[in-house]
């Protein structure tokens, strides 16, 4: 019987997941492959139809343009390895707590710009930078209760960071229906490995959102706000709302009274003690943002002011999503946490250096140029794939606003082996990983959404421009059932499994 | 020598049918300055609300109140006691040259920005940079842009709306004191000269007796970077503001000191009656 990896064949220049790691004999990759050449791509196809008919049956959809779409998932997992997914975490954790620190303080008494480790023209003219946000939290409450930061392979085959997302990011209800369906689509995977799980998420951001209720309060009541069924991630906010339990709202159903806020009940009305809002900041409240936003609650940053509610995210955490920001991350670590980054940056470009502008003028069509305040992908160049009329608008745009755009090396970051049609092709993904904080603590979604581009070469994954997705596996330890691939393959693990009995016994 | 006036502002809508609620912020509170003290500052609304006070980004003190009772009007009433003296300043210069320096800049960098309200054309502020290129002192400098001012700008209520920008108001010829300030700021900020809003009340009489009223306004004015900010009023060609000015707000534009902002749910409201009566009190 030939397998369907058979004829699978790495693009040039591009770290394949799978190519390097069966290459090094990795059990977990090679029993993937070895399962998929004994059910056969048909039957995994057919399989995977099912799953995704119930899946757009059971409404898990998002919006674009007004159209509501599933989000294809790829029937192949990505399988990443727990030693190096221990890494991540702590990297992504060491961020999360640096940024903390610093939207704190720029929202306080901008120690790091008066130290001049940022300029103070970077966070006073970030167009996210909100002055309204700018009073002290309490201290039960954080600034970045939930992020979800966009990670890529590089070349070297290395994760690294490409955008930080710390106001509303999405994608995590995905995570968790996609490891759902994987358990219907690979049930024999799923005997055979030990997957962390990753259906913890609801409980966890549950748990951090009553922790930061005030705290004269015994019984918080915590509710998920949406702006309306016509938001693209209605689905998420439905979900996440019945996965923890609690009330659904929209800004209509909330009012502001004396700093406090209730919602609208049919008999009267309760007061409501933590907000998850999946609302932008620039509609949450129209007495501070746009006054034509019927979107917000009016009075509401007033409340979280005067500590009558806590809102998940904290408004204001925009100015450390931009990518200007991003630029100083390293820095941001070192200045608060006193310690080495452990997730890499892309090397980025600061363009208000008139040198390095006009080296990026001169190197367009070799760099990726992005806005600093865009998210989803929008407004992107990347000059490899640019006409010249779109370089020479970009050059035009970013040497009258350097502030406005950052520019990048484009990675070729990794594929990763997708069906497609009747084959399995390398494909481009990014993996965009959860991290759930709170006073007590950080947790981090084991994996997280791996987003494919589906169309050969592409490196466009944003759902809302065609992207899959694909679950993500971090496997930890053995797997119980071994599934022989090779004898050599049965040796390294028998070793292995001495040096974990011997590790055992030393704790 | 320091004297000491009352400020009573009031403000009162009329809505031609009810309001259901409303949310608000009043920024009325005169700051504490160099040369202003506040001794004393109240602020009453009218249907009765409970009041919440709060130090916004600026320094300056908020007070916001939100009404969930049917009304048909709502007054404000800011009552205040300021002493004054005239700005006495340390005479710090900076010269034109030390005004270039990327440290100086980015420390500045709020005040160095364009934002909606302070755009202007670009051949003007080139121009204007190109004006001041000769001089040596940022007073001669400041002084070509005050010319400007004068020479583009005739002060005319009713022209010119409260979203009106810089670049609206030079297009016309013709503006309010919001506009002066912000024709300012953005020539200033043109040559390099960090530049701030300032909104408050002008006293209009020059020899005022103790115990004498006299029917004030709410005036907006402009601060200047040279070494240390000095408040200059473009609108009535003041070069050096005095103890006739009280200051409430500064920011980078009206946008950051509106004094009266907010939302409501209910009838048309017909434009609002403001008075500003201010009384010499030692």
């Amino acid at each position: 019987m030939t397998s369907p990896f058979d004829l699978y064949k790495e693009n040039a220049g591009a770290f394949d997941e799978f190519i390097v790691n069966s290459n090094a004999q990795d059990e977990n990759w090679l029993g993937l492959a070895k399962s998929i050449e004994n059910l056969g791509l048909s039957e995994l196809k057919r399989r995977a139809i099912e799953v995704e008919q119930t899946q757009s049956a059971r409404g898990i959809t998002f919006t674009v343009g007004g159209q509501e779409r599933t989000f294809p998932l790829d029937p192949l997992p990505r399988i990443i390895a727990y030693d190096e997914w221990n890494k991540v975490e702590l990297g992504l954790t060491q961020r999360i707590a640096a940024l903390e620190a610093f939207l704190d303080d720029i929202y306080g008494s901008q120690e790091i710009v008066r130290d001049k480790v940022i300029p103070k023209r970077v966070i006073a003219n970030a167009t996210q930078f909100s002055r309204p946000a700018a009073f002290p939290l309490m201290e039960y409450q954080m600034r970045i209760t939930v992020a979800g930061l966009d990670l890529i392979r590089d070349e070297k085959g290395e994760l690294v960071v490409l955008e930080d997302n710390l106001r509303t990011p999405s994608g995590v209800s995905y995570v968790i229906e996609n490891r759902r369906a994987m358990a219907r689509i690979l049930p024999e995977l799923f005997e055979n490995y030990e997957i962390e799980p990753v259906t913890d998420y609801p409980s966890r951001l549950l748990a951090s959102l009553i922790s930061q209720a005030p705290s004269q309060v015994s019984d918080p009541l915590v509710v998920v706000l949406t702006p309306g069924i016509y938001n693209s991630a209605y689905f998420e906010h439905a979900f996440l709302a019945r996965q923890m339990g609690v009330p659904l709202v929209e800004p209509r159903d909330l009012f502001a009274k004396g700093n406090e806020i209730f919602v609208r009940t049919t008999k009267s009305s309760r007061r409501v003690d933590v907000i998850y809002r999946r609302i932008d900041d620039e509609y949450i409240d129209p007495v501070f943002f746009r006054p034509d936003s019927y979107l917000g609650v009016p009075g509401l940053v007033n409340a979280v002011r005067a500590g009558g509610v806590t809102i998940a995210n904290a408004v204001g955490n925009g100015v450390a999503d931009d990518k200007l920001t991003y630029a100083y991350v390293d820095e941001i670590i070192d200045y608060y946490l006193h310690q080495k980054p452990i997730l890499k940056n892309i090397e980025t470009y600061r363009l208000e250096d008139s040198d390095v502008l006009s080296f990026v003028v001169e190197n367009a069509d070799r760099l990726v140029i992005k806005p600093v305040d865009a998210s989803g992908g929008k407004g992107i160049v990347i000059g490899s794939q640019a006409t010249d009329q779109e370089l020479e608008e970009v050059k035009a745009a970013i040497v009258a606003n350097p502030r406005g755009f950052i520019a990048q090396r484009i990675v070729n970051f990794s594929t990763i082996p997708t069906v497609v049609g009747n084959n399995i092709e390398p494909r481009h993904a990014d993996l965009r990983p959860f991290i759930v904080s709170s006073p007590d603590g950080r947790y981090v979604v084991p994996g997280g959404l791996s987003r494919v581009a589906l169309e050969a070469g592409s490196m466009v994954v944003n759902s809302s421009q065609g992207g899959g997705s694909k679950d993500t596996w971090i496997i930890k330890g053995r797997s119980r059932q071994r599934i022989a691939t090779s004898s050599q393959l049965q040796k390294n693990s028998q070793s292995q499994i001495a040096i974990d009995l011997a590790k055992e016994s030393a704790q | 020598m320091k004297w000491r006036l009352e400020i009573i502002h009031t403000t009162k809508y009329t809505y031609d049918d009810d309001v259901f609620s409303s949310y608000n912020e009043v920024r009325m509170t005169p700051k504490n300055t160099s040369n202003q003290l506040l001794l004393s500052s109240s602020i009453a609304v009218s249907p009765r609300a409970s009041l919440y006070n709060y130090s916004d980004y600026f320094g300056t003190s908020v007070t916001y109140f939100d009404l969930h009772r049917r009304h048909n009007n709502l007054d404000i009433t800011s009552l205040s006691h300021v002493e004054l003296e005239d700005p006495r300043g340390r005479g710090v210069r900076l010269t034109p040259a030390a005004m270039i320096g990327d440290d100086f800049r980015d420390a500045f960098s709020e005040y160095l920005a364009t934002t909606t309200y302070t755009e202007i054309p670009k051949e003007i502020a080139e121009a204007t940079y190109d004006s001041v290129a000769s001089l040596d002192l940022i007073e001669d400098r400041i002084a070509v842009v005050m010319d400007f001012v004068k020479a583009n700008l005739a002060y005319r209520s009713g022209i010119t709306k409260v979203s009106s920008s810089a670049k609206e108001a030079l297009g016309v010829g013709f503006g309010v004191c919001q506009d002066f300030a912000h024709v300012a700021i953005a020539l200033l900020r043109s040559i390099g000269v960090p530049a701030r809003y300032v909104s408050g009340y002008l006293y209009p009489n020059t020899d005022p007796q103790i115990g004498e009223s006299s029917t004030g306004e709410s005036h907006a004015w402009v601060e200047a970077f040279v070494g240390e900010w000095i408040g200059m009023d473009p609108s009535n060609g003041v070069d050096r503001i005095n103890k006739l000015y009280v200051t409430v707000a500064k920011g980078r534009d009206y946008n950051d000191v509106t004094p009266f902002r907010g939302i409501y749910f209910g009838g048309q409201s017909s434009p609002p009656i403001v008075t500003v009566t201010m009384t010499r009190r030692a």
